[in-house]
């Protein structure tokens, strides 16, 4: 994977334009046990991810070619042993495609995003699907593939996709969406194969008279056709004098499990469960602090994962967070202290240059 | 000969008796205000206290407002477009390659954390449509003569129930601008400075916007370049774009 950089990048010297960014961010955690771990004897771990992150864009008329590459230094009890802390990198790309823009519409090749559906949290559309609490807006990664956008007087469009994950480990996923804008609704359908045995069929809805709300809902089927269960996601937000900004809703996955004895991780779900909650309450009073927390609800067997945060934003480009992780429950539940740790604090210092 | 200067004498004393009415002084202003194209650089500085933000761009607008496209260049917002058709307005982030509508409740927030909000940036509005005119006591702003013009709506959808144009009385065009909620609240203050003649147009370099509801808080739109009534493709104001 990490080849189709140096494939793609030539193209990039024919440029006109060409720009380089880049991004540090660090990561410093601390998380706190009421008891030792099974697999580290103690009460408070360290942890510290830095990160680097350069963006190279180079275009033309009528193409561009992106690529995002990061380099990761991890430090801490994750990444030791019993006995003490460890260390280790790891080098990603990230994505890098070329985009060719036409009259209609646009054809990207290479690693990139398909964005199918609304976005946002537990989008069922979304071909492997992953949840980081300690950052929710973490960036993807990208997959090998070839798409096309089809506008339509910029009120529908259509996408059509193909790929696959690991162009070595033969597991394509593919998939067709019609979608339409007017007035303040938007919406559309989805038709896509985004592994074996998991087809989806699904509609998506998302608009804004006065309160906004979004709703999708997704039937995944086998490929023989003989096993299938419902996923969907739905909430609402509004916000108050453009400075107190609230959002709640719920995410059902009918292939969740009902006893916390059964709950399993895997790419096909955002979680364990059937049914959660979810709601977040922000204060933005301007564009250089923002104040807020989030919550997760297991509906299916009650535990609750609290997430307050403050964000202050120092200089153009350059911010620091503090968020903490705080799991309610205990026992054998998915927002266990026994598993997430009594309270988890994160200090993110985050620059862009 | 004699009659024809009769008339232009007629005509000149009921000028200095009638002065210009202020739904005359709009018009101007807005005349002045109109375009067919546009393309601009500029600076955005948002300031709270003794802290500041800096973020450039580059803009271009077309069909008098209706249409209007931004893409951000500084290196933390680099790739961010804003896609505004009629009344809709779309940005696109290009950490997430992904487009997103901004509507409804949503609008009413500050443009990426300034004291101007989208609702103000989709502001298209023709003032001699809006809103009704009253002429106030003249007013002399930074050194120039002002006509002070009161507006009031004419429907509750305008944006704004009131405002106070202080007009410049040479090149019909605002200097300061004061805008009320229809509660009565003076909601933002807008100083419009270093006038500039651009292809015909006086176009203010530098304007001061103040959000009275925030504190200590101010943006400043720097105006580096400006194009007016060039040839702009169809093809700038379209998704496609916003994608590319």
């Amino acid at each position: 994977m990490r080849y189709i950089g140096s494939f793609i990048l030539p193209f990039a010297l024919l440029a006109s334009e060409i720009s380089l960014t880049g991004a540090l961010r660090n990561d410093a955690m601390v998380t706190s046990r009421r008891e030792s771990a099974a697999y580290s004897d103690k009460l408070h771990e360290f942890n510290n991810i830095l990160e680097t992150g350069i963006v190279l864009e180079a275009e033309n008329e009528d193409w561009k070619y992106y690529g995002d590459a990061r380099a990761y230094f991890y430090e801490g009890s994750s990444v030791g042993s019993t006995s003490g802390n460890g260390r280790s990198e790891d080098v990603k790309l990230m994505r890098s495609f070329l985009r060719y823009t036409s009259g209609i519409g646009t054809t990207t090749l290479g690693k990139a995003f398909v964005n199918v559906g609304n976005g946002g949290l537990f989008n069922p559309f979304e071909i492997r699907k992953l949840v980081t609490f300690s950052d929710l807006s973490y960036t993807r990664e990208g997959f090998l593939l070839a798409s096309q956008t089809v506008n339509w007087q910029d009120t529908s469009e259509l996408l059509v996709y193909a790929g696959s994950p690991n162009p070595f480990n033969y597991d394509p996923f593919w998939g067709i969406s019609p979608g339409f804008h007017f007035s303040g609704m938007q919406g559309g359908l989805v038709v896509s194969h985004a592994r074996a045995d998991h087809n989806n069929a699904g509609i998506f809805l998302k608009g804004d008279y006065g309160a906004g709300f979004h709703g999708s809902w997704n039937t995944v089927l086998s490929d023989e056709g003989n096993y299938r269960y419902n996923e969907a996601v739905a909430g609402m937000d509004y916000s108050v004098n453009a400075q107190w900004f609230f959002d709640a809703g719920g995410y059902y996955n009918q292939s969740g499990a009902d006893n916390p004895a059964e709950y399993e991780t895997s790419e096909t779900a955002y979680l364990s469960a059937e049914y959660y909650a979810f709601f977040s309450a922000n204060y933005i009073p301007d564009e250089f602090l923002q104040m807020g927390v989030m919550a997760f609800i297991n509906a299916t067997d009650g535990s609750t994962l609290l997430l307050p945060s403050v964000t202050t934003f120092l200089s153009t480009g350059l911010s620091a967070t503090l968020l903490f992780v705080l799991p309610t429950a205990t026992g054998q539940t998915e927002f266990s202290q026994d598993l997430y740790g009594a309270a988890t604090t994160l200090v993110r210092v985050e620059g862009k240059f | 000969m004699s009659k024809i200067r009769a008339i232009f004498f007629t005509l000149a004393v009921t000028s200095l008796l009638h002065p210009e009415s202020a739904m005359d002084i709009i018009r101007r202003v807005d005349s002045n205000e109109d375009f067919v194209t546009q393309k601009y650089t500029a600076t955005m500085v948002i300031t709270r206290g003794s802290r500041e933000l800096k973020k450039t761009m580059t803009g271009y607008g077309a069909s008098r407002g209706e249409k209007a496209f931004i893409e951000f260049t500084n290196p933390a917002d680099k790739g961010v477009k804003y896609l505004k058709l009629n009344n809709e307005l779309w940005i696109y982030f290009p950490d997430a390659d992904d487009i997103m509508k901004i509507s409804g409740h949503m609008l009413r927030q500050g443009m990426m954390g300034s004291d101007l909000s989208y609702e103000d940036m989709m502001r298209a509005e023709k003032l001699e449509e809006d809103y009704s005119a009253k002429l106030l006591e003249d007013k002399t702003i930074r050194g120039r003569s002002c006509y002070q013009v009161e507006l009031a709506a004419k429907t509750p959808e305008a944006l704004f129930a009131r405002q106070i144009i202080f007009v410049d009385k040479e090149w019909y065009t605002a200097h300061s601008v004061e805008l009320y909620a229809h509660g009565g609240r003076l909601l933002k203050t807008m100083e419009l400075q270093d006038i500039k003649l651009f292809q015909g147009k006086y176009v203010p370099t530098k304007t001061v916007i103040e959000d009275k509801r925030r504190k200590n808080s101010k943006t400043t739109l720097i105006l580096h370049s400006i194009e007016i009534n060039g040839e702009l493709a169809d093809s700038v104001f379209t998704h496609k774009n916003l994608r590319k």
